[in-house]
């Protein structure tokens, strides 16, 4: 096992982390930027350092500053937590290149998944159907079309080295595709360095549906089951449950059926994989349309923001298991010889943000009170008094729940959002109450149009006063 | 008689990524004036009404406030008789926030 974990990350990652890492008995460094000293999780670790000015270029995304961190403490390892450098291969390289380990697959996944048609490329040879797409377009115009062509409108224009839902742009027809390439090409230049951009099928409203992947570096691929996480806003997750609700069983309400179809699927991904060798924790992204149709999306070569509803449904530490599996430890002796999904975990994810235009909202947290109990986890890197400053996400907090059923989890989750007290900026809570609420996600008929519907729906009083249409930020198609 | 004139507020704080008009400049309802960087979301502030640009009180890279006046349209009479006092964002589309998830 290592000695001391260097947590190149903040929020709610670097504390949910650095809780782990304390349970395994590993000394931890904490980094923190300018904004965040005096962060609550800085004293939860041995060492907290400075790592430089607010700006994350100049911090949290500063491979220098970081790679520094990690020789002067003299850590062993270093774990990326989610977003920032967690899918640059380049830094994982030059971590290892320190004689540290980068706590994540090897940097030779990173660079195969984090690459979106590369990814794509490989489920293909893997057998999985995957969504149609086209190669990294090179600028040239009527090789786009004929792709759009080939493909079928509407489409996604996507940055290759893209994740999380961003810098997407939605093409309806060709007049669309040039300015949608232009401006998805720039944005994926400045949000993830890389200029390549390529088309997807833009599926109507699908199901989103992620499979937990957790390798050893001995050649052992388990899936931890799956997670449905249709529920999005702006193309990024905002509620994530486990497991996925039965799409056709929704009559009696409850929607908690399990869905043997996806089990199968899961243990084939998890063998396709063992196959190539994948030696860490990654998450398998797919499309499930109204037909039932399942299409590989993406893979996550990291651990995700919605890794906690599996750990209450299987009752595994994911964190302590990805560590430990860097570590060299075998999946024999990480995971017990049979896991079981145990009961109905959803987590909601708060953010800053107005929940009608969909705005961030920074300021200083006035009141900061989140939800306790039975079967209730917050997960948070906020206390009273701190600020939401203009540098980060919004992410103020995750609630996950853990419930006998999907109905039992769904009330608990609706008390827990109830109960929560945030003065100081305005945040998502009446959105995900809304969609607790609503008929559709009760029922578990879930897509990614489910947000957008809602919001939409001017005659429901979604939101106090209710919506205007056309108000405020559009959440545009889903993928 | 003054035409009606609307002032550009930033909805949040953050800085100014990009300024796409200059004083002088006719825009039409709807268009994109400014856009606001913020918590890893671009924020694109329209135009309320179709008018003509009298100024525009920021660069790109600035830091602003929320509620700060960015820049301010002069609507036109014949276009636009009833001008709001602010431009809310409207019909605008913020771009997705950082990788997380």
């Amino acid at each position: 096992m290592f000695q001391k974990v260097l947590v190149a990350n903040r929020g709610a990652v670097a504390a949910r982390v650095i809780r782990t890492l304390r349970s395994l008995g590993v000394r931890s460094v904490a980094v923190y930027s300018d904004a965040d000293a005096g962060a609550p999780y800085l004293a939860e670790a041995d060492t907290a350092i400075p790592i430089g000015p607010a700006p994350a270029r100049a911090s949290y995304l500063n491979p220098e500053i970081l790679l520094d961190a990690v020789r002067r403490t003299g850590a062993d390892a270093l774990h990326p937590g989610y977003g920032f450098l967690a899918e640059s291969s380049g830094f994982a390289w030059r971590v290892q290149d320190l004689g540290a380990r980068f706590i994540g697959p090897s940097p030779r996944w990173i660079e195969l998944m984090a690459h979106k048609v590369r990814a794509r490329e490989v489920a293909a040879a893997l057998g999985l159907p995957t969504v149609r797409g086209s190669g990294v377009l090179s600028g040239d115009v009527g090789e786009m079309r004929a792709a759009a062509a080939s493909i079928g409108f509407p489409v996604m224009v996507k940055p290759a080295a893209g994740g999380g839902g961003l810098g997407m742009h939605v093409a309806r027809c060709e007049r669309d595709l040039v300015d949608a390439m232009a401006s998805a090409s720039s944005l994926a230049y400045r949000l993830f360095g890389n200029w390549d951009v390529y088309l997807e099928q833009l599926l109507p409203h699908p199901r989103h549906v992620e499979f937990q992947i957790l390798g050893d570096r001995f050649g052992a691929v388990r899936s931890l089951f799956e997670r449905d996480c249709s529920v999005q806003r702006r193309h990024q997750k905002i509620i994530g449950e486990s497991p996925a609700p039965a799409a056709a069983s929704a009559s009696d309400g409850s929607g908690d059926r399990h869905w043997p179809a996806l089990a199968e699927l899961a243990v084939r991904i998890a063998s396709a994989l063992a196959r190539l060798g994948y030696d860490n924790i990654g998450t398998v992204e797919t499309l499930i349309d109204a037909d039932g149709t399942v299409r590989f999306l993406e893979m996550n070569p990291r651990l995700q923001v919605e890794h906690a509803v599996t750990e209450a449904v299987t009752g595994v530490d994911l964190v302590a298991a990805q560590i430990r599996s860097a570590a060299g430890d075998d999946l024999g002796s990480i995971l017990p010889r049979s896991v079981a999904v145990r009961g109905h975990a959803i987590e909601a994810r708060v953010y800053a943000e107005d929940p009608e235009t969909l705005i961030p909202s920074c300021g200083t947290l006035t009141t900061f009170r989140p939800p306790s109990g039975p079967g209730v986890r917050v997960e948070t890197g906020y206390a009273e008094g701190r600020e939401l400053t203009p540098y980060y996400d919004s992410l103020l907090a995750k609630v996950v729940v853990h419930g006998a059923d999907r109905a039992d989890a769904i009330g608990r989750l609706r008390d827990a959002l109830a109960g929560f007290a945030v003065a100081g900026v305005r945040t998502n809570l009446p959105l995900l109450l809304a969609v607790l609420r609503s008929e559709r996600f009760r029922a578990g008929r879930l897509d990614t149009g489910l947000v957008s519907e809602l919001r939409a729906a001017e005659a429901v009083p979604v939101l106090g006063g209710g919506l205007r249409r056309g108000d405020g930020v559009s959440d545009g198609p889903s993928p | 008689m003054t035409p009606p004139r609307t002032d550009v507020r930033s909805p949040v704080a953050g800085a100014v990524w990009d300024v796409r008009v200059h004083v002088g400049q006719a825009v039409a309802q709807g268009e994109v004036l400014l856009v606001v960087e913020t918590m890893k979301v671009e924020v694109p502030l329209v135009a309320a009404a179709s008018g003509t640009v009298r100024r525009v009180l920021v660069v790109r890279g600035d830091l602003v406030e929320e509620g700060q006046v960015l820049a301010v349209v002069a609507g036109s009479l014949l276009l636009q008789p009833a001008a709001p006092s602010a431009a809310a964002p409207d019909g605008g589309g913020v771009r997705p926030p950082m990788p997380a998830g």
